[in-house]
C-alpha cells in the first residue's frame, strides 16, 4: 500500500486504516449485492414457518439433556 | 441502508440453513400452463382480482358485523373496551395467522360495521406485536448453528422490541389524550368528511367508482346470510369474509413476490450503501409491494444471520415494513361510501399514524433508538448461550402474557 514518505507515522497509520475500512466496506457492499441476486429464493424462504417451532424444541431438549448429563458426570 | 464498519461482520458463515435450501417463489398460474408473457399477464390479473375480492371481503364483514350486532357493537363489545384486552386481541389474532394486513383489513371491515374506534386502536397496536411472530420463527429455523442464530435471532427480535416500545409509549398517550384518535379523525375529515373540500370528493368518487364494482358482489354474499336468522347470519358474514380476506391476501402474497422480484432487487440494490433513512424507504416500499411486512422482516432474517447484513441496517428496514404494511389496510378503507368509509379511513389512519409516529420518535432521538438494538442482542446473546431464554420469549410475548393479561381482565 503505497504511503506518502511526507506524512508522520500516525498520519500514514490513519490513512492506512481508512484506506482499510473503505476496502472493507466494498467488499461488504458487493458481498451484500451479490445475496440480493438470491431474491427469489429469499421470498420464498419467507413463508410461514410454523415447522421452525419443532426444530428449535428438538435443539432445546438436546440441550436440556446434554446439561442434565453434564450435571450428573 | 448504511454499510458496517465492524471487521466482524465480515467473518464467512458458510454453513447451509434452511433458507439455502428453498425453491424461488413460483406463480399458481403455471400450473395452468401458462409462461412468459401471458403468465405475466395473467399473474398481474390475478392480482387485480384479489385486490377486488378483498375489498369486497372488507364490506361483506362491515355488513355482517352490523347485522350481526344490530347497531349495539358498543354494548356488545364492552369486553373488549379495556384497551389491554383489545391490544391482546389484536396481538393473538395477527401471531395466530401471522399477517397483520389481514387483521387490519378485518379492523376496517369492523370498524365501518360499527365497532368502537377506541377498541379498534389498541387492536391495530396490537397487530404490529403479532406480526413480528413470523421473522421469529424464520430465525428459529437457523438455531443448528450458533453464530447465525444469534445474528438472525437478534435481527428477527429488533422488531420485537420496536413495536413492543412504540405500543408502551404510545398506549398510554392514546388513553390519556387520544392522540391517535384526534389525529385520524382530523385527516379522515379532511379526507373523506362532507365538508372536506377537494380531497374528500376525490376519496369520495374512488370510493363510489369502487363500491359500484364491489357491491354487486358484496351483495351476492350477503343473501347466504339472509338465509339464517339474525345474529347468526351476520356472524355467518364476518366468518365468510375473514375466510376470504386469509385467503386472498394469502393469494396476492404468493404472486406479489413473484411478480415484483425484479423491482425488489432494484431497491434494495439502490439502498446499499445509504444512510438509515434510505433503509427505512426501501422497507416500506419492498412492504408495499408484496403487501406484507411478514415478507419484508424475514426476508432480512437470513441475510442477518450469514452477516451480509448488520442489526443496523436491518433495524431501519423492519421500520419502513411497519409502515408499508399499512397500505393494505388504506386500500380496504374504500371497501365502503358515506360515513362508513370515513370511520374505515380513520381506522386505517390510525394504523399508518402509529407506525410513522413511532418511527419518527422512537428511531429519531438517540436514546429511545438504541433500547430495541441493546434489547435484541442482549436476548440473541443470552439465547445463543441457553435457548430457554428464546422460549421463554417467544412464549411470554406472544402467548403466556396476552392469555394472562386477558384472564386477569376478565377475572378481576
Amino acid at each position: 500500500m503505497p504511503t506518502d514518505p511526507k506524512l508522520t507515522l500516525e498520519e500514514q497509520l490513519e490513512e492506512i486504516l481508512s484506506d482499510t475500512e473503505a476496502r472493507l466496506q466494498a467488499l461488504q457492499e458487493q458481498r451484500q449485492r451479490e445475496e440480493i441476486k438470491r431474491l427469489p429464493e429469499l421470498f420464498a424462504a419467507t413463508s410461514s414457518r410454523w415447522q421452525n417451532i419443532r426444530l428449535f424444541v428438538d435443539e432445546l431438549m438436546s440441550d436440556l439433556r446434554g446439561r442434565k448429563e453434564e450435571e450428573e458426570a | 441502508m448504511s454499510t458496517p464498519t465492524k471487521p466482524g461482520a465480515l467473518e464467512a458463515h458458510e454453513a447451509p440453513t434452511d433458507q439455502d435450501e428453498a425453491a424461488p417463489a413460483r406463480s399458481p398460474l403455471e400450473r395452468f400452463g401458462l409462461q412468459g408473457k401471458a403468465l405475466d399477464i395473467g399473474n398481474w390479473i390475478a392480482v387485480a382480482v384479489g385486490i377486488y375480492l378483498l375489498i369486497t371481503a372488507v364490506s361483506v364483514i362491515g355488513d355482517g358485523f352490523k347485522a350481526a350486532t344490530g347497531g349495539q357493537a358498543e354494548e356488545l363489545f364492552a369486553f373488549a373496551s379495556n384497551p389491554l384486552i383489545a391490544l391482546m386481541i389484536g396481538v393473538l389474532a395477527t401471531a395466530l395467522i401471522q399477517s397483520s394486513s389481514t387483521v387490519t383489513s378485518i379492523t376496517v371491515g369492523l370498524v365501518a360495521g360499527g365497532l368502537p374506534m377506541a377498541t379498534a386502536i389498541p387492536m391495530l397496536m396490537g397487530a404490529n406485536i403479532g406480526t413480528t411472530l413470523t421473522s421469529t420463527l424464520v430465525s428459529l429455523g437457523m438455531v443448528r448453528q450458533k453464530e447465525d442464530f444469534r445474528r438472525a435471532f437478534a435481527a428477527a427480535s429488533v422488531h420485537d422490541f420496536f413495536n413492543l416500545l412504540a405500543v408502551v409509549i404510545f398506549l398510554p398517550l392514546e388513553m390519556m389524550f387520544g392522540l391517535l384518535d384526534r389525529t385520524s379523525t382530523f385527516l379522515a375529515d379532511q379526507l373523506a368528511g362532507s365538508d372536506g373540500g377537494i380531497f374528500a370528493t376525490i376519496f369520495a368518487g374512488i370510493g363510489t367508482a369502487v363500491t359500484s364494482v364491489t357491491d354487486p358482489l358484496a351483495d351476492l354474499i350477503g343473501l347466504i346470510g339472509d338465509v339464517l336468522p339474525e345474529p347468526w347470519g351476520g356472524i355467518l358474514l364476518i366468518l365468510i369474509g375473514i375466510g376470504l380476506i386469509l385467503g386472498v391476501i394469502n393469494f396476492i402474497g404468493v404472486l406479489l413476490k413473484v411478480v415484483m422480484v425484479g423491482k425488489a432487487k432494484q431497491v434494495l440494490h439502490n439502498a446499499i450503501g445509504r444512510g438509515p433513512l434510505s433503509g427505512i424507504l426501501s422497507g416500506t416500499l419492498i412492504t408495499v409491494m408484496v403487501q406484507s411486512s411478514s415478507t419484508t422482516t424475514s426476508l432480512m432474517v437470513p441475510l442477518a444471520g450469514s452477516g451480509t447484513f448488520s442489526l443496523k441496517q436491518v433495524y431501519p428496514f423492519t421500520l419502513g415494513a411497519n409502515i408499508g404494511t399499512t397500505i393494505t389496510a388504506l386500500i380496504a378503507a374504500f371497501a365502503f361510501t358515506g360515513i362508513e368509509a370515513r370511520l374505515a379511513l380513520q381506522a386505517a389512519l390510525v394504523h399508518l399514524l402509529f407506525n410513522v409516529f413511532a418511527t419518527i420518535l422512537i428511531y429519531g432521538l438517540p436514546f429511545l433508538r438504541n433500547i430495541p438494538i441493546f434489547g435484541a442482542t442482549t436476548l440473541a446473546r443470552l439465547g445463543s448461550e441457553n435457548k430457554l431464554y428464546i422460549a421463554g420469549w417467544v412464549l411470554g410475548v406472544f402467548l403466556a402474557l396476552p392469555a394472562l393479561l386477558i384472564f386477569l381482565t376478565v377475572i378481576l
